[in-house]
């Protein structure tokens, strides 16, 4: 599949980590990289443009042991947005998954 | 390519690009590697599976443009904001001039019934009138300085919602709306409000009733119509 068409779906998967709880970049780059076939540094630039949408706010946050790590959180308008392109995708999936299936 | 080629290479790049914080996205990456190097991966591997460090800078360089395509219409709604400001503040300022004159009205209304109840004419100022006629007319004043303290308090209120409203309108247009709208009209208690109306239909009662009273003394005590000419006003001299 291209990058073109995965990134847009990224993104909402992305969303939908955060929606869990606030995680830092690596993590986020570890459980998406392990499941769909992406290189792993396209996360990060996903994250900046979620972050310059004002999607999500970025701290920094000490761990035991290492430098601290820049932790990802959603805002109010970061849910919202998840909430309704949540939908918007899973009603276009089922389309799409029935037209698939009809021809 | 070993973790600092990777990570000067992507520097690079981004600054070609012009993405002014290059040093945050490089410390990312940075962070990546070190992850990756904990885990057991070697240099090479990480900075394969990362990709090409162009494609992730050109991936950056893509966001950058799309927001300055955002900034570019903000600019254009701000511009068009303050010109809309403009025009705005000439007329809250006419209004503001108008709600002076009312107070001004008030105050000069309620000055002219203490002194004709008062019977002080301070100045010399006032006609001469029997007693009579002088307090009727002062209650009459000063029903009329209620009347305009009532309509430039009520104008005031409508100034400064429209003020409160126009603010929050202009703080919903350029952050997406996250705020609901405040209404134009003045807001006031349901009490406040019917103390209002109570005061003002007693006020207008008073000045009808006290203008017709006043005319009808004035005119019965010099027996004549146009009482005015009879008690000497406006250099008026009865032949």
């Amino acid at each position: 599949m291209n990058i073109q068409y995965k990134k847009g779906v990224l993104e909402l998967c992305v969303l939908a980590l955060l929606d869990q709880q606030d995680r830092y970049g690596y993590e986020i780059s570890e459980y998406l990289s392990g499941r769909i076939d992406i290189a792993d540094g396209t996360v990060y630039p996903i994250l900046r443009k979620l972050k310059s949408d004002g999607l999500v706010v970025t701290y920094l946050s000490e761990e035991s042991g290492g430098p601290p790590r820049k932790y990802y959180s959603l805002t109010s308008l970061g849910r919202k947005t998840y909430a309704s392109d949540k939908a918007e995708y899973l009603a276009f999936a089922n389309t799409v998954e029935t037209i698939l299936e009809g021809s | 390519m070993t973790r600092l080629e990777y990570l000067s290479q992507l520097k690079s790049e981004l600054k070609h690009n012009g993405i002014p914080d290059a040093d945050e996205i490089v410390s990312e990456y940075e962070q990546h590697f070190r992850f990756k190097l904990a885990d057991g991966f070697s240099e090479e591997e990480i900075a394969a599976k990362l990709g090409a460090p162009e494609t992730i800078a050109a991936q950056f360089t893509a966001i950058k443009s799309e927001a300055k395509r955002n900034g570019g219409r903000k600019a254009l709604l701000v511009i068009w904001l303050t010109l809309l400001g403009l025009l705005e503040g000439m007329l809250d300022l006419l209004f503001a001039g108008f709600i002076l004159a009312l107070f001004g009205g008030a105050i000069a209304a309620a000055a002219i019934g203490v002194e004709l109840i008062g019977a002080f004419n301070v100045g010399g100022l006032l006609p001469p009138m029997p007693y009579g006629g002088a307090l009727v007319f002062g209650v009459c004043f000063l029903a009329l300085a209620v009347l305009f303290f009532l309509a430039a308090y009520y104008c005031a209120a409508y100034l400064a919602q429209m003020v409160r409203a126009s603010i929050r309108w202009r703080r919903n247009v350029l952050s997406d709306g996250m705020l609901p709208p405040l209404p134009w009209s003045p807001q006031f208690e349901p009490k406040a409000r019917r103390r209002i109306r109570t005061v003002f239909l007693w006020a207008i009662m008073i000045f009808g009733i006290t203008f017709v009273l006043g005319y009808a003394v004035l005119g019965l005590s010099t027996n004549a119509w146009e009482f005015w000419h009879a008690l000497g006003w406006f250099g008026y001299v009865t032949p």
